[in-house]
């Protein structure tokens, strides 16, 4: 790493800074991150965290953090970035569980929600119910020009919260209107963004309320998280009503646009190179590393944000308590230093477990797991149904509303049937 | 020191490695671990399963640890996260299974 590269002046990089929620920075921000990383951080960064509003929040201006060994330095020191975020605090938008705690309150948390959040339920619950309806989807899919986004990738994470908290498997689309509007990625008025967090909350509210009556009433209730949170118990702290209504509300817009995505940019990528399909489709055990090398270039949560409780030192660049960091996961996956040719999508790189898409230290995403499950069976689904797959990477869009997931907005394709 | 990986398809490898540490992040890129929080004792995708005769010669397991094992379905006699291993006597040769996925 060469910290006295300047590629450009002082002036320059503002301009870059303030560029970055540039609707063509969004939808391609690797350019930009390549140019950021040549410098220590910058400070400046006008951005929304997740559950804002822009036009009616006031953003904090953020460092910029985009080198692999600082990002990797901010994740694995939460006693000096917290994540207690003041901006989201002060807006409109439910505060998340376990994502916007510290130590010692996320230690309990977390150990709470592993007792609901376990993979045998995971597996339990999800595995064989999504295969059946992933099937669904793709049957209907089949030969047909469809938007990969809506008709597919839109749909999974959705159902797949609703299987886990037991709601109707109807409200799916609630839940992707909701999650979207949330994530700040996608175009929503700042009057829709504020009645979709509204909307949000009171749903779980009435939900979580109702399922706390039937199990007083004695009636029975399904056996699934929403269940698991209220019931979960740990060296006898509990959970409160309002923590599992935060809960549920967490898992869905922490789950659901991001594994979306994700979905998405892996049928980018088979798009992207016709030989992927055939490869994967030959040899199902390239699924695993075809997934890793998706989310090592074209991971969609593109960066978080830490509230800085020391002084400290990133790069050379004295940052002082009570400032405000954007680090930037996506760029860190890009440094030629640990990942030589970024841009190439190149599976079974030798160090790939070093991406950091789903974080690293306390704060590592406990959905990942869940994600890959989902990712997985959308593959081999298509895989198992399909002889290929028709349409052009040229006539898919990448959002552009927010720079917070790199994902497509609209992808059409074709996916051709298996001759029987 | 040599270490004799079980993995989690049966398949039995030898390790030549320095530290524990060296072990944890070959793994990890081989994707025989998931190794998710990057080793700070947090998500237990690098639980494995010693032998009881091999206990002498490795560190104790501390209560952090601890906590993180509690947590798992398919913890034993044996269970330990490779991320909070060291040695505390040296020794030539480890056998380890990786426990399977939770």
């Amino acid at each position: 790493m060469n910290n006295n590269a300047m590629s450009i002046n002082d002036t320059d990089i503002e301009v870059l800074i303030k560029n970055m929620l540039s609707p063509e920075c969004i939808s391609n921000p690797y350019p930009v991150y390549k140019q950021l990383r040549n410098h220590a951080p910058v400070n400046g960064l006008l951005d929304y965290p997740p559950g804002t509003v822009p036009g009616v929040d006031t953003p904090y201006p953020a460092w910029v953090v985009t080198r692999y060994e600082d990002v990797d330095y901010v994740l694995r020191n939460p006693e000096i970035f917290s994540s207690e975020d003041p901006m989201q605090a002060n807006s409109s938008a439910p505060s998340l569980m376990l994502v916007n705690h510290d130590r010692p309150r996320h230690t309990a948390l977390r150990n709470l929600a592993k007792m609901a959040f376990t993979p045998k339920r995971i597996h339990d619950n999800i595995v064989e119910r999504l295969r059946l309806d992933v099937n669904k989807i793709v049957d209907r899919s089949l030969n047909n020009e469809i938007d990969f986004m809506v008709d597919v990738a839109g749909v999974i994470p959705a159902l797949v919260m609703t299987y886990l908290m037991g709601l109707p498997p109807e409200d799916y689309k609630l839940l992707v209107r909701w999650a979207n509007a949330f994530m700040v990625s996608s175009d929503f008025t700042p009057e829709e963004r504020q009645s979709c967090n509204i909307e949000l909350f009171h749903y779980f509210v009435a939900a979580v309320e109702k399922r706390y009556a039937d199990i007083e009433a004695g009636i029975e209730v399904s056996d699934d998280l929403m269940t698991a949170f209220i019931n979960a118990e740990y060296e006898g702290d509990t959970l409160s009503k309002e923590e599992v209504v935060l809960f549920c509300i967490t898992l869905v817009v922490a789950g659901a646009e991001t594994t979306t995505y994700f979905i998405g940019n892996l049928m980018g990528v088979l798009l992207e190179d016709a030989d992927w399909f055939s490869k994967l489709k030959e040899d199902r055990s390239l699924i695993r590393p075809f997934m890793e090398e998706c989310l090592r270039r074209d991971g969609p949560p593109q960066r978080l944000f830490r509230l800085v409780l020391q002084d400290c030192e990133i790069s050379g660049q004295i940052i002082k308590a009570g400032d405000w960091i954007a680090f930037f996961m996506a760029a860190a996956n890009h440094d030629e230093s640990v990942f030589p040719e970024p841009e190439k999508f190149i599976i079974g790189r030798k160090n790939i477990a070093k991406h950091v898409t789903f974080g690293r230290g306390i704060h590592h995403c406990l959905g990942a797991p869940l994600a890959r499950v989902e990712a997985e069976i959308m593959l081999n689904v298509v895989l198992d149904k399909c002889d290929g797959i028709k349409g052009s990477i040229s006539n898919s869009k990448r959002q552009s509303g927010g720079l917070l997931a790199y994902g497509f907005s609209t992808l059409p394709v074709e996916l051709v049937a298996k001759r029987t | 020191m040599q270490v004799i990986v079980t993995d989690r398809a049966g398949d039995v490898a030898e390790y030549s490695v320095e530290e524990f540490s060296d072990l944890f992040t070959q793994l990890g890129d081989e994707m025989k671990i998931d190794a998710l929080c990057g080793g700070c004792c947090s998500c237990a995708t690098c639980h494995i399963y010693t032998d009881a005769s091999d206990a002498m010669y490795l560190s104790d397991c501390d209560e952090s640890e601890r906590d993180v094992l509690d947590g798992l379905l398919h913890v034993r006699d044996g269970s330990r996260l490779l991320c909070q291993l060291s040695l505390k006597e040296k020794m030539k040769t480890l056998k380890i299974t990786i426990a399977q996925s939770e």
